[in-house]
């Protein structure tokens, strides 16, 4: 039973942590950044 | 009006040098590899003194890991950080010197090795003359990665270069303070750490060689290099960022789970165990960014080869970061550890993540980088599926023969006696297996071979071509001011993780439960401190690289420091020297040819507190046992029975015979021959010198001890001599035979001193 407790809190404490994360990347700036940033391999330089 | 432009051409000569320099490399070490697979079935392929398995495996794992995936990986590194940050290497010249010292360290390898030049450090074999060199070109290529850091035109530092920098800072580290040893001469040295200490030290190295060589760097090229091949961008930036940090700080701690159930103290064990489990997270991170940034362009996966390697790569990866934490529970380990299992794990790794992404970033890039098509998409895809299917039939039939021969070792009897007590027997029951296994590893080659040609063909339809950029000749104004490095240090979220940390510590005194409590409100803490911090913190921080190259180190020395300095620093060698003496000076020299001979890529000299295994070899090792051993030889690898209480178990004429011609004495036995050893003579007039290079080293060796090392190792060798003509067999006292029997039945079996504290000629067992 008490492993049973322990183990709600546990995952009450994680899924907040996520829940909290994810707010976290909606309301930072990060994303614009990272779609650009994730581009970076892409951009073009002269091939024969 | 618009700024003024220029072309910046980069300096693609070196990727071809190390595109090049791989794929033959490669050859050799895979080459090296079916040889040693084919010994194990096939002992008269073992021609001494120089081809022995136990000299020419290492000369495969290292020409693997370091000439194939080594150059492999200088010329992902060299090909995309130039373009990642906009600008030509910061020196040709370095680059130069680089790719040259490394091809002549190979060459050093190449020869020493088989000569039994070695330390016997797994993936770390090499002598000291070779290590100095190994550092100094390594510190040159860093400094040439950091200048052209330095000069980029891209502020922003992509993942790719993450990793190359956490590869480049930790490779350093590992190397050194692994290498640390104590010269004899040019071509002989002694590792400064003794027995257990040694043991940490090496698997620490040992297991961030396969992190921060064959795992890092490439998941840099996977993530340069797949999105380009794809046209598509990486599938998720932010799980990027997430994957780098976890990944670096985890795998660093993870070195101990190769000395699970020895006598490595359990807090080390415990801790290797637990944060292997935890890399499970970042590694699958990582394989689904990879997986998933081909999602839209599946179609292309079918008939691109490129793509096609590329995605069975990063599904070995994946495969290869789920058997890994899965090797590393315990449980699973006291199965699987000595046995083809693990050899099976590391080639799924090799050849199948690091084989691959090599192939597909070739067939990526020879065309490039000589202007033209690739010579045939059919052989390519010959390639593809020979490797595959290769890989496939070596990892099964490894697994199937690691299983067998782990149960068949662990088996008992209704009354408890052992099922299987002659080892051989293990070893003959998976002699399929070991021919199967070839069988892949000949596939694969073959299809490495096809490669060669293909790539061949296509560098010779073209003309070398280095790519270039048009770039603005002042780097324009920033839109936003960043933050600045004393607002990123000082900010919320790492001043609150750092503290954390610190109270992370802590908690471990607490009882389990408020442990956990107080683990989960400090994660929650940390969490909330990034949450309200505000965006664009880690975008700042990956435009400042010399911050971002601090912290990178900071997460890899975290691990680093905390499971080595109370190992090494703080622990005593624990051991009575009147009880347990150093080893003779005929011993000591029977040991150096047990090392020269690679005897340790065979035999464990650790016994396992697990019952099946007491049962097999005696007592479960101890750490006193091997305090003296500069370096250790506790083995990673059972192809024979473990040697730890081997003293004593065999008369000398046993052992005589048994190396001259092993199956003379154990039928079918697929051990190499040694006859070279009876007429091989000790030199010695070193033997003072190796006692006092290990009285340097804290071995409390006597002055006379020291001086009367050769009359005291004649008179040992005289001994053995004596007790064999007894056995109608006729070997001189200063042979390495007579040396190496001294040493085999010493194990085990420490000889107290006599009461004038002089260590005794002979043991009267014998």
């Amino acid at each position: 039973m008490d492993v049973g407790i322990l183990l709600f809190f546990v995952s009450s404490v994680l899924a907040g942590c996520s829940v909290a994360a994810f707010v976290w990347t909606m309301r930072g700036d990060e994303f614009d950044h990272a779609d650009r940033q994730a581009l970076a391999p892409l951009a073009g330089e002269d091939e024969r | 009006m618009t700024a003024a432009t220029r072309r910046e051409v980069f300096d693609d000569e070196i990727t071809r040098k190390f595109v090049i320099a791989s794929v033959g490399w490669g050859i050799v070490g895979l080459l090296v590899g079916l040889v040693v697979a084919t010994q194990l079935f096939v002992p008269a392929l073992n021609v001494g003194p120089y081809f022995t398995f136990g000299r020419l495996r290492p000369l495969h794992t290292n020409a693997i890991i370091f000439a194939f995936v080594g150059n492999m990986m200088f010329a992902g590194i060299y090909y995309s950080s130039q373009r990642l940050l906009r600008t030509r290497m910061a020196s040709p010249a370095l680059s130069k010197v680089h790719f040259w010292g490394w091809q002549a360290i190979i060459v050093a390898a190449a020869i020493t090795l088989p000569l039994g030049i070695t330390q016997s450090k797994e993936y770390a074999e090499l002598e000291w003359p070779i290590d100095i060199a190994i550092a100094v070109v390594w510190v040159l290529f860093g400094v040439n990665f950091f200048l052209t850091l330095k000069r980029r035109r891209e502020r922003h530092l992509y993942v790719g270069v993450w990793f190359y920098i956490a590869t480049i800072i930790t490779v350093a580290v590992l190397h050194v303070v692994n290498s640390l040893s104590l010269p004899l001469d040019a071509t002989k040295s002694y590792s400064i750490y003794p027995g257990v200490k040694d043991a940490l030290v090496q698997w620490w190295y040992g297991h961030n060689a396969v992190a921060f060589v064959l795992t890092t760097p490439i998941l840099g090229i996977m993530y340069y290099f797949v999105p380009k091949a794809a046209e598509r961008p990486v599938y998720s930036y932010r799980l990027s960022i997430v994957h780098f940090w976890a990944l670096v700080f985890l795998y660093i701690w993870a070195g101990p789970h190769h000395l699970l159930y020895t006598a490595l103290p359990p807090w080390a064990q415990t801790l290797g165990m637990v944060f292997s489990l935890m890399l499970w997270a970042p590694s699958w991170g990582g394989m689904i960014n990879g997986l998933l940034t081909l999602r839209s362009n599946w179609t292309k996966v079918r008939t691109d080869p490129v793509l096609k390697f590329f995605a069975a790569a990063i599904t070995f990866y994946g495969m290869a970061t789920f058997e890994g934490p899965l090797l590393s529970i315990k449980n699973v380990s006291a199965l699987a550890h000595y046995t083809d299992w693990i050899v099976a794990h590391v080639h799924a790794g090799a050849l199948g993540w690091n084989g691959l992404m090599a192939a597909g970033m070739f067939y990526w890039l020879v065309p490039r980088l000589y202007g033209t098509k690739l010579h045939s998409d059919k052989l390519a895809n010959l390639h593809f599926w020979l490797a595959t299917f290769g890989i496939l039939f070596y990892v099964a039939a490894l697994w199937t023969a690691g299983i067998a021969q782990g149960l068949m070792l662990r088996a008992l009897t209704p009354d408890g006696a052992l099922a299987h007590p002659d080892f051989l027997e293990t070893v003959m029951a998976i002699r399929w297996p070991y021919i199967f296994r070839a069988v892949g590893g000949g596939a694969y080659l073959a299809g490495f071979v096809l490669m060669a040609y293909n790539l061949w063909r296509t560098a010779r339809s073209g003309q070398p071509f280095d790519g270039s950029i048009e770039v603005e000749e002042e780097e324009p104004p920033q839109a936003t001011p960043e933050r600045t490095w004393q607002q990123i240090l000082l900010g919320r979220p790492l001043v609150l993780t750092a503290i954390g940390g610190v109270l992370l510590m802590a908690v471990g005194l607490l009882p389990p439960i408020p442990a956990v409590v107080a683990t989960c409100a400090i994660g929650a803490l940390v969490v909330t401190a990034w949450v309200t911090s505000g965006g664009g913190y880690h975008h700042a921080l990956e435009g400042k690289a010399f911050l971002f190259s601090v912290l990178t180190v900071v997460a890899v020395l975290i691990g680093g420091v905390a499971e080595l300095v109370p190992a090494v620093v703080l622990t005593s060698r624990g051991v009575d020297p009147r009880k347990n003496p150093p080893y003779t000076p005929l011993q000591l020299e029977g040991r150096d040819v047990y090392v020269r001979e690679g005897c340790y890529t065979c035999h464990s000299q650790m016994i396992r507190p697990l019952y099946a295994e007491t049962l097999r070899y005696g007592n479960p090792s101890t750490i006193e046992e091997s305090a003296w051993d500069h370096p250790f030889q506790w083995g990673s690898k059972r192809t024979g029975p473990d040697l730890a209480r081997v003293g004593g178990k065999y008369p000398d004429v046993w052992h005589q015979k048994h190396m001259i011609e092993p199956r003379a004495v154990t039928a079918n036995s697929i051990m190499p021959a040694y006859p070279h050893l009876a007429t091989a003579r000790v030199d010695l007039d070193r033997t003072s010198a190796k006692l006092r290079a290990m009285r340097t080293l804290g071995i409390p060796y006597e002055q006379a001890e020291i001086d009367g090392a050769k009359a005291h190792a004649l008179a040992e060798g005289e001994a053995v001599s004596t007790r064999l003509r007894a056995d109608g067999v006729t070997l001189a006292p200063d042979t390495e035979l007579t040396a190496l029997i001294a040493y085999l039945q010493r194990l085990g079996k420490p000889t107290p001193k006599t009461a004038d504290g002089a260590a005794p000629v002979a043991q009267k067992e014998h």
